[in-house]
Protein backbone atom coordinates (compact mmCIF):
# COMPACT_ATOMS: atom_id res chain seq x y z
CA UNK A 1 0.00 0.00 0.00
CA UNK A 2 1.47 3.22 -1.01
CA UNK A 3 1.43 5.76 1.64
CA UNK A 4 0.94 9.43 0.63
CA UNK A 5 3.30 11.90 2.33
CA UNK A 6 2.03 14.06 5.20
CA UNK A 7 1.20 17.82 4.12
CA UNK A 8 2.57 19.75 7.03
CA UNK A 9 1.51 23.44 7.90
CA UNK A 10 4.79 25.43 8.22
CA UNK A 11 3.94 28.48 9.95
CA UNK A 12 5.68 31.20 7.67
CA UNK A 13 5.99 34.95 7.23
CA UNK A 14 4.28 35.49 4.00
CA UNK A 15 4.84 38.40 2.12
CA UNK A 16 1.58 39.24 1.29
CA UNK A 17 0.55 42.52 -0.75
CA UNK A 18 -0.08 44.29 2.51
CA UNK A 19 3.08 43.52 3.59
CA UNK A 20 4.87 44.57 0.49
CA UNK A 21 2.30 47.79 0.95
CA UNK A 22 3.66 48.01 4.13
CA UNK A 23 7.81 47.96 3.45
CA UNK A 24 7.72 50.16 0.66
CA UNK A 25 5.50 52.70 3.08
CA UNK A 26 8.55 52.41 5.81
CA UNK A 27 10.67 52.83 3.02
CA UNK A 28 9.20 56.03 1.37
CA UNK A 29 8.97 57.34 5.40
CA UNK A 30 12.44 56.70 5.38
CA UNK A 31 13.33 58.91 2.24
CA UNK A 32 12.27 61.78 4.39
CA UNK A 33 14.75 61.45 7.42
CA UNK A 34 16.26 64.52 9.37
CA UNK A 35 12.56 65.66 10.03
CA UNK A 36 9.82 64.60 12.57
CA UNK A 37 6.97 62.63 10.94
CA UNK A 38 4.25 60.15 11.32
CA UNK A 39 2.38 57.13 9.42
CA UNK A 40 -0.57 55.60 9.87
CA UNK A 41 -1.57 51.98 9.04
CA UNK A 42 -5.20 51.67 9.72
CA UNK A 43 -7.68 48.51 8.59
CA UNK A 44 -10.35 46.38 10.74
CA UNK A 45 -9.15 43.77 12.53
CA UNK A 46 -8.14 40.52 11.69
CA UNK A 47 -6.10 41.90 8.42
CA UNK A 48 -2.68 41.63 9.68
CA UNK A 49 -1.64 45.17 10.80
CA UNK A 50 -0.41 44.36 14.39
CA UNK A 51 1.09 40.91 13.05
CA UNK A 52 2.92 43.04 10.23
CA UNK A 53 4.24 45.97 12.71
CA UNK A 54 5.55 43.60 15.14
CA UNK A 55 7.32 41.42 12.35
CA UNK A 56 9.21 44.28 11.04
CA UNK A 57 10.03 45.79 14.56
CA UNK A 58 11.05 42.53 15.59
CA UNK A 59 13.11 41.62 12.68
CA UNK A 60 14.42 45.74 13.15
CA UNK A 61 15.51 46.24 16.28
CA UNK A 62 12.40 48.75 16.23
CA UNK A 63 10.75 49.61 19.70
CA UNK A 64 6.84 48.63 19.16
CA UNK A 65 4.34 49.89 22.12
CA UNK A 66 0.42 48.82 22.44
CA UNK A 67 -1.05 51.62 24.65
CA UNK A 68 -2.94 50.59 27.80
CA UNK A 69 -6.48 52.21 28.54
CA UNK A 70 -5.11 52.48 31.87
CA UNK A 71 -2.45 55.12 30.60
CA UNK A 72 -5.51 57.54 29.64
CA UNK A 73 -5.66 59.39 32.84
CA UNK A 74 -1.85 60.22 32.55
CA UNK A 75 1.01 60.61 30.22
CA UNK A 76 3.53 58.58 32.97
CA UNK A 77 2.83 55.49 32.42
CA UNK A 78 2.94 56.14 28.54
CA UNK A 79 6.12 58.04 28.64
CA UNK A 80 7.40 55.10 31.38
CA UNK A 81 6.20 52.06 28.83
CA UNK A 82 8.02 53.73 25.98
CA UNK A 83 10.94 54.63 27.47
CA UNK A 84 11.35 51.04 29.10
CA UNK A 85 10.62 49.44 24.99
CA UNK A 86 13.44 52.14 23.53
CA UNK A 87 16.06 50.60 26.51
CA UNK A 88 15.93 53.46 28.93
CA UNK A 89 17.47 51.53 31.52
CA UNK A 90 15.96 53.57 34.90
CA UNK A 91 12.72 54.79 34.46
CA UNK A 92 11.70 57.97 36.08
CA UNK A 93 8.95 58.41 37.88
CA UNK A 94 8.20 62.20 36.73
CA UNK A 95 6.65 63.58 33.42
CA UNK A 96 9.56 65.74 32.67
CA UNK A 97 12.41 63.52 33.53
CA UNK A 98 10.38 60.90 31.67
CA UNK A 99 9.85 62.52 28.52
CA UNK A 100 13.60 63.92 28.17
CA UNK A 101 14.79 59.89 28.93
CA UNK A 102 12.55 59.04 25.76
CA UNK A 103 14.02 62.02 23.93
CA UNK A 104 17.77 60.99 24.70
CA UNK A 105 16.61 57.00 23.57
CA UNK A 106 15.23 58.07 20.42
CA UNK A 107 17.93 59.93 19.24
CA UNK A 108 20.17 57.54 20.59
CA UNK A 109 18.77 54.99 17.76
CA UNK A 110 19.54 55.93 14.58
CA UNK A 111 16.04 57.17 12.99
CA UNK A 112 14.49 53.67 13.89
CA UNK A 113 10.93 54.17 13.41
CA UNK A 114 8.74 53.86 16.53
CA UNK A 115 5.19 51.57 16.43
CA UNK A 116 2.45 52.96 18.41
CA UNK A 117 -0.90 50.61 18.24
CA UNK A 118 -3.95 51.48 19.10
CA UNK A 119 -3.55 54.89 20.34
CA UNK A 120 -6.68 55.82 19.12
CA UNK A 121 -8.24 54.92 22.55
CA UNK A 122 -6.43 57.40 24.45
CA UNK A 123 -6.74 60.87 24.63
CA UNK A 124 -5.72 63.47 22.35
CA UNK A 125 -3.00 64.56 24.42
CA UNK A 126 -0.76 61.62 24.06
CA UNK A 127 -1.33 61.98 20.11
CA UNK A 128 0.38 65.40 20.66
CA UNK A 129 2.75 64.17 23.06
CA UNK A 130 3.77 61.57 19.74
CA UNK A 131 3.98 64.47 18.20
CA UNK A 132 6.28 66.56 20.20
CA UNK A 133 8.35 63.50 20.93
CA UNK A 134 8.72 63.09 16.76
CA UNK A 135 9.23 66.77 15.70
CA UNK A 136 11.93 67.27 18.52
CA UNK A 137 14.00 64.41 18.01
CA UNK A 138 13.34 63.79 14.09
CA UNK A 139 12.20 60.21 14.90
CA UNK A 140 9.59 58.62 12.78
CA UNK A 141 6.58 57.03 14.15
CA UNK A 142 4.41 54.86 12.88
CA UNK A 143 1.01 54.51 14.47
CA UNK A 144 -0.98 51.67 13.84
CA UNK A 145 -4.77 51.52 14.59
CA UNK A 146 -8.15 50.65 13.21
CA UNK A 147 -10.50 53.36 11.28
CA UNK A 148 -10.99 55.31 13.91
CA UNK A 149 -7.55 56.37 13.96
CA UNK A 150 -7.41 58.01 11.01
CA UNK A 151 -10.45 60.72 12.19
CA UNK A 152 -8.59 60.85 15.67
CA UNK A 153 -5.32 62.32 13.72
CA UNK A 154 -7.30 64.58 11.23
CA UNK A 155 -8.78 66.69 13.91
CA UNK A 156 -5.51 67.78 15.19
CA UNK A 157 -4.27 69.60 12.10
CA UNK A 158 -0.43 70.33 13.09
CA UNK A 159 -0.62 66.43 13.44
CA UNK A 160 -2.18 65.41 10.35
CA UNK A 161 0.12 67.78 8.56
CA UNK A 162 3.41 65.67 9.71
CA UNK A 163 1.15 62.19 8.53
CA UNK A 164 3.53 61.80 5.81
CA UNK A 165 2.45 58.31 4.76
CA UNK A 166 -1.22 56.60 5.26
CA UNK A 167 -1.52 53.11 4.73
CA UNK A 168 -4.38 50.83 4.73
CA UNK A 169 -4.81 47.25 5.13
CA UNK A 170 -7.00 45.96 2.71
CA UNK A 171 -9.21 42.42 2.94
CA UNK A 172 -6.90 39.85 1.76
CA UNK A 173 -6.94 39.16 -2.30
CA UNK A 174 -7.38 35.66 -4.00
CA UNK A 175 -3.50 35.99 -5.11
CA UNK A 176 -3.06 36.27 -1.40
CA UNK A 177 -4.88 32.95 -0.39
CA UNK A 178 -3.36 31.12 -3.55
CA UNK A 179 0.08 32.46 -2.00
CA UNK A 180 0.12 31.77 1.58
CA UNK A 181 -1.19 27.96 0.51
CA UNK A 182 1.70 27.38 -1.38
CA UNK A 183 4.12 29.04 1.05
CA UNK A 184 3.12 27.59 4.12
CA UNK A 185 1.78 24.21 3.21
CA UNK A 186 3.06 23.53 -0.23
CA UNK A 187 -0.71 23.16 -1.70
CA UNK A 188 -1.47 24.69 -5.22
CA UNK A 189 -5.18 25.51 -4.43
CA UNK A 190 -7.76 24.61 -7.49
CA UNK A 191 -9.15 27.98 -8.65
CA UNK A 192 -12.51 27.27 -7.27
CA UNK A 193 -10.73 26.18 -3.97
CA UNK A 194 -9.25 29.08 -3.42
CA UNK A 195 -12.27 31.37 -4.20
CA UNK A 196 -14.34 29.66 -1.95
CA UNK A 197 -11.39 29.97 0.69
CA UNK A 198 -11.18 33.49 -0.42
CA UNK A 199 -14.97 34.29 0.12
CA UNK A 200 -15.80 32.97 3.26
CA UNK A 201 -12.94 34.71 4.68
CA UNK A 202 -14.12 38.26 3.75
CA UNK A 203 -10.32 39.24 3.60
CA UNK A 204 -9.53 37.97 7.04
CA UNK A 205 -6.05 37.24 7.28
CA UNK A 206 -7.15 35.13 10.65
CA UNK A 207 -9.97 33.12 9.34
CA UNK A 208 -7.67 31.85 6.34
CA UNK A 209 -5.11 30.68 8.40
CA UNK A 210 -8.23 29.02 10.34
CA UNK A 211 -9.00 27.40 7.70
CA UNK A 212 -6.08 26.42 5.94
CA UNK A 213 -4.88 24.75 8.50
CA UNK A 214 -8.21 22.58 8.95
CA UNK A 215 -7.34 22.10 5.26
CA UNK A 216 -4.23 20.27 5.81
CA UNK A 217 -5.34 18.16 8.88
CA UNK A 218 -8.45 16.81 6.37
CA UNK A 219 -6.45 16.54 3.63
CA UNK A 220 -3.65 14.27 5.72
CA UNK A 221 -6.78 12.39 7.44
CA UNK A 222 -7.29 11.25 3.99
CA UNK A 223 -4.50 10.67 2.43
CA UNK A 224 -5.21 13.42 -0.04
CA UNK A 225 -2.41 16.06 -1.66
CA UNK A 226 -4.90 17.57 -3.54
CA UNK A 227 -7.50 19.39 -1.81
CA UNK A 228 -11.16 19.21 -3.83
CA UNK A 229 -14.41 21.39 -3.13
CA UNK A 230 -15.60 18.91 -0.37
CA UNK A 231 -12.92 19.06 1.95
CA UNK A 232 -12.57 22.61 1.57
CA UNK A 233 -16.31 23.08 2.84
CA UNK A 234 -15.59 20.65 5.41
CA UNK A 235 -12.51 23.09 6.41
CA UNK A 236 -14.72 26.05 6.52
CA UNK A 237 -17.05 24.43 8.74
CA UNK A 238 -15.24 23.03 10.77
CA UNK A 239 -12.80 25.90 11.26
CA UNK A 240 -16.03 27.82 12.06
CA UNK A 241 -17.34 25.68 14.75
CA UNK A 242 -13.80 25.51 16.48
CA UNK B 1 31.38 71.35 -9.77
CA UNK B 2 31.72 73.71 -7.17
CA UNK B 3 28.82 72.92 -5.31
CA UNK B 4 29.77 68.96 -5.45
CA UNK B 5 33.25 69.84 -3.80
CA UNK B 6 31.61 71.91 -1.04
CA UNK B 7 29.07 69.27 -0.05
CA UNK B 8 31.84 66.66 -0.27
CA UNK B 9 33.36 69.07 2.53
CA UNK B 10 30.57 69.91 4.73
CA UNK B 11 30.09 65.72 4.37
CA UNK B 12 33.50 64.55 5.15
CA UNK B 13 34.05 67.28 8.12
CA UNK B 14 30.80 66.64 9.80
CA UNK B 15 31.62 63.08 9.51
CA UNK B 16 35.20 63.58 10.90
CA UNK B 17 33.87 65.39 13.71
CA UNK B 18 31.08 63.41 14.61
CA UNK B 19 33.55 60.16 14.47
CA UNK B 20 35.12 61.54 17.54
CA UNK B 21 32.63 62.79 19.50
CA UNK B 22 28.82 61.46 18.29
CA UNK B 23 27.51 64.48 17.39
CA UNK B 24 28.64 68.15 15.68
CA UNK B 25 27.04 71.25 15.92
CA UNK B 26 26.35 73.10 12.86
CA UNK B 27 28.30 76.53 14.64
CA UNK B 28 31.47 74.58 15.15
CA UNK B 29 30.87 73.26 11.34
CA UNK B 30 30.77 76.80 10.28
CA UNK B 31 33.96 77.15 12.05
CA UNK B 32 36.06 74.59 10.54
CA UNK B 33 35.24 75.01 6.91
CA UNK B 34 36.02 78.72 7.66
CA UNK B 35 32.50 80.12 6.53
CA UNK B 36 32.86 83.76 6.60
CA UNK B 37 29.53 84.89 5.34
CA UNK B 38 25.66 84.57 6.31
CA UNK B 39 25.22 83.09 3.02
CA UNK B 40 28.01 80.40 2.82
CA UNK B 41 26.51 79.33 6.48
CA UNK B 42 22.92 79.09 4.90
CA UNK B 43 24.05 77.14 1.87
CA UNK B 44 26.41 74.86 4.68
CA UNK B 45 22.59 74.50 6.37
CA UNK B 46 20.93 73.69 3.01
CA UNK B 47 23.73 70.92 2.47
CA UNK B 48 23.26 69.09 5.60
CA UNK B 49 19.85 68.96 5.32
CA UNK B 50 19.97 67.30 2.01
CA UNK B 51 22.91 65.46 3.04
CA UNK B 52 20.39 64.33 6.27
CA UNK B 53 17.29 63.73 3.32
CA UNK B 54 19.27 61.34 1.77
CA UNK B 55 20.35 59.65 4.81
CA UNK B 56 24.43 60.38 4.64
CA UNK B 57 24.02 61.87 8.04
CA UNK B 58 21.27 62.05 10.83
CA UNK B 59 19.88 64.65 12.16
CA UNK B 60 20.30 64.73 16.06
CA UNK B 61 18.34 67.62 16.86
CA UNK B 62 18.13 70.94 15.93
CA UNK B 63 21.33 72.47 14.81
CA UNK B 64 23.17 68.82 15.79
CA UNK B 65 23.99 66.22 12.88
CA UNK B 66 25.81 63.14 13.78
CA UNK B 67 26.88 59.80 12.04
CA UNK B 68 23.96 57.54 10.67
CA UNK B 69 23.97 54.43 12.83
CA UNK B 70 24.01 51.32 10.97
CA UNK B 71 23.29 48.20 12.77
CA UNK B 72 23.10 44.91 11.59
CA UNK B 73 20.17 43.04 11.62
CA UNK B 74 19.31 41.35 15.02
CA UNK B 75 20.11 37.76 15.95
CA UNK B 76 17.08 35.31 16.23
CA UNK B 77 17.51 35.17 19.50
CA UNK B 78 17.24 38.62 19.92
CA UNK B 79 13.98 38.94 17.61
CA UNK B 80 12.46 35.95 19.38
CA UNK B 81 12.86 37.74 22.77
CA UNK B 82 11.60 40.85 20.75
CA UNK B 83 8.12 39.07 20.01
CA UNK B 84 7.49 37.38 23.30
CA UNK B 85 8.23 41.35 24.53
CA UNK B 86 5.72 42.66 22.12
CA UNK B 87 3.24 40.03 22.23
CA UNK B 88 3.86 38.51 26.43
CA UNK B 89 2.46 35.45 25.53
CA UNK B 90 4.19 33.33 22.55
CA UNK B 91 3.29 29.86 20.95
CA UNK B 92 6.40 28.19 19.27
CA UNK B 93 4.73 28.55 15.69
CA UNK B 94 4.41 32.51 16.32
CA UNK B 95 8.47 32.26 17.00
CA UNK B 96 8.69 29.95 13.78
CA UNK B 97 6.34 32.52 12.46
CA UNK B 98 7.94 35.95 13.42
CA UNK B 99 11.78 35.20 13.56
CA UNK B 100 11.78 32.32 10.81
CA UNK B 101 13.31 29.93 13.20
CA UNK B 102 13.28 25.72 13.61
CA UNK B 103 10.49 24.75 15.74
CA UNK B 104 13.16 22.86 17.78
CA UNK B 105 15.08 25.82 18.42
CA UNK B 106 11.98 28.04 19.19
CA UNK B 107 11.06 25.24 22.07
CA UNK B 108 14.85 25.14 23.35
CA UNK B 109 14.78 28.78 24.02
CA UNK B 110 11.22 29.08 25.34
CA UNK B 111 12.52 26.80 27.94
CA UNK B 112 15.60 28.26 28.31
CA UNK B 113 12.88 31.32 29.82
CA UNK B 114 11.07 28.49 31.83
CA UNK B 115 14.57 27.69 33.37
CA UNK B 116 15.45 31.57 34.05
CA UNK B 117 11.83 32.25 35.56
CA UNK B 118 11.49 34.59 32.91
CA UNK B 119 8.86 32.64 31.42
CA UNK B 120 6.17 29.91 32.44
CA UNK B 121 4.53 27.60 30.44
CA UNK B 122 0.91 27.45 29.78
CA UNK B 123 -0.56 23.90 29.13
CA UNK B 124 -3.85 24.54 27.59
CA UNK B 125 -7.16 22.51 28.70
CA UNK B 126 -7.83 21.65 25.35
CA UNK B 127 -4.76 18.70 24.80
CA UNK B 128 -5.67 19.73 20.87
CA UNK B 129 -4.30 23.51 21.46
CA UNK B 130 -0.57 24.28 21.67
CA UNK B 131 1.17 25.08 24.67
CA UNK B 132 2.14 28.76 24.89
CA UNK B 133 4.30 30.44 27.41
CA UNK B 134 3.67 33.64 29.00
CA UNK B 135 6.32 36.35 30.22
CA UNK B 136 6.44 36.68 33.54
CA UNK B 137 8.54 39.55 34.21
CA UNK B 138 9.48 42.81 32.50
CA UNK B 139 12.26 45.04 32.16
CA UNK B 140 14.55 42.56 31.47
CA UNK B 141 17.69 42.07 29.35
CA UNK B 142 17.56 39.70 27.04
CA UNK B 143 18.35 36.42 28.63
CA UNK B 144 21.94 34.53 26.85
CA UNK B 145 22.15 30.67 27.30
CA UNK B 146 25.46 30.54 29.27
CA UNK B 147 25.32 27.22 29.42
CA UNK B 148 25.01 26.52 26.00
CA UNK B 149 27.98 29.23 25.43
CA UNK B 150 29.97 27.72 27.74
CA UNK B 151 29.41 24.11 26.15
CA UNK B 152 29.92 25.84 22.63
CA UNK B 153 33.39 27.44 23.93
CA UNK B 154 34.27 23.96 25.12
CA UNK B 155 34.07 22.32 21.79
CA UNK B 156 35.87 25.24 20.36
CA UNK B 157 38.58 24.77 22.41
CA UNK B 158 38.65 21.05 21.99
CA UNK B 159 38.76 21.64 18.14
CA UNK B 160 41.54 24.35 18.43
CA UNK B 161 43.89 21.96 20.41
CA UNK B 162 42.70 19.12 18.00
CA UNK B 163 43.86 21.13 14.97
CA UNK B 164 46.75 22.39 16.83
CA UNK B 165 47.99 18.74 17.40
CA UNK B 166 47.54 17.94 14.08
CA UNK B 167 49.55 21.19 12.91
CA UNK B 168 52.38 20.45 15.46
CA UNK B 169 52.73 16.23 14.01
CA UNK B 170 52.47 17.89 10.12
CA UNK B 171 55.39 20.02 11.34
CA UNK B 172 57.11 17.22 13.02
CA UNK B 173 56.78 15.34 9.44
CA UNK B 174 57.99 17.90 7.40
CA UNK B 175 60.98 18.14 9.53
CA UNK B 176 61.89 14.41 8.80
CA UNK B 177 61.52 14.95 5.78
CA UNK B 178 63.91 17.94 5.10
CA UNK B 179 66.44 15.91 7.22
CA UNK B 180 66.11 13.25 5.19
CA UNK B 181 66.21 15.27 1.99
CA UNK B 182 69.76 17.25 3.57
CA UNK B 183 70.71 13.25 4.03
CA UNK B 184 70.20 12.42 0.98
CA UNK B 185 72.30 15.87 -0.90
CA UNK B 186 75.06 14.85 1.54
CA UNK B 187 75.43 11.54 0.06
Amino acid sequence: MKVMPEIRFFPKFVNVKNVRNFQAMIDALMMSAGEGRLAAVIGPAGRGKTRTAQWYAANNRCAFLRCLTIWRQSELGFLQALGRELGVKKVAHRKDPAFLAVMDALNAQGGRPVFIEEIEKLPRLHLELVRDLSDLSAAPFVLVGEDELQSHMQQVTRIWNRTFQLLEFEPLGLGDVVMFARESAGIDLPAEAAETLHHDAAGCFRVIKRDLISLVNIMNARGKTEPDMEMVKVAIKQSLRG
Amino acid sequence: MAHQSFRKNVLSMALKLSNETGEVTTDSLSVLLMIMSKAEHKRMLNTLSELAGEGKLRRIRQGVYGPVVTAGNPDKREVMWRVMRMRRAVTVADLQEMAGVSSSYASEWLELLVRREVAVRIVPANPKHPHSWRLVKSDLEMPVDDEKAARLRDIRRKKKAAITGKLDAIDTALGEVRKILKNLEEE
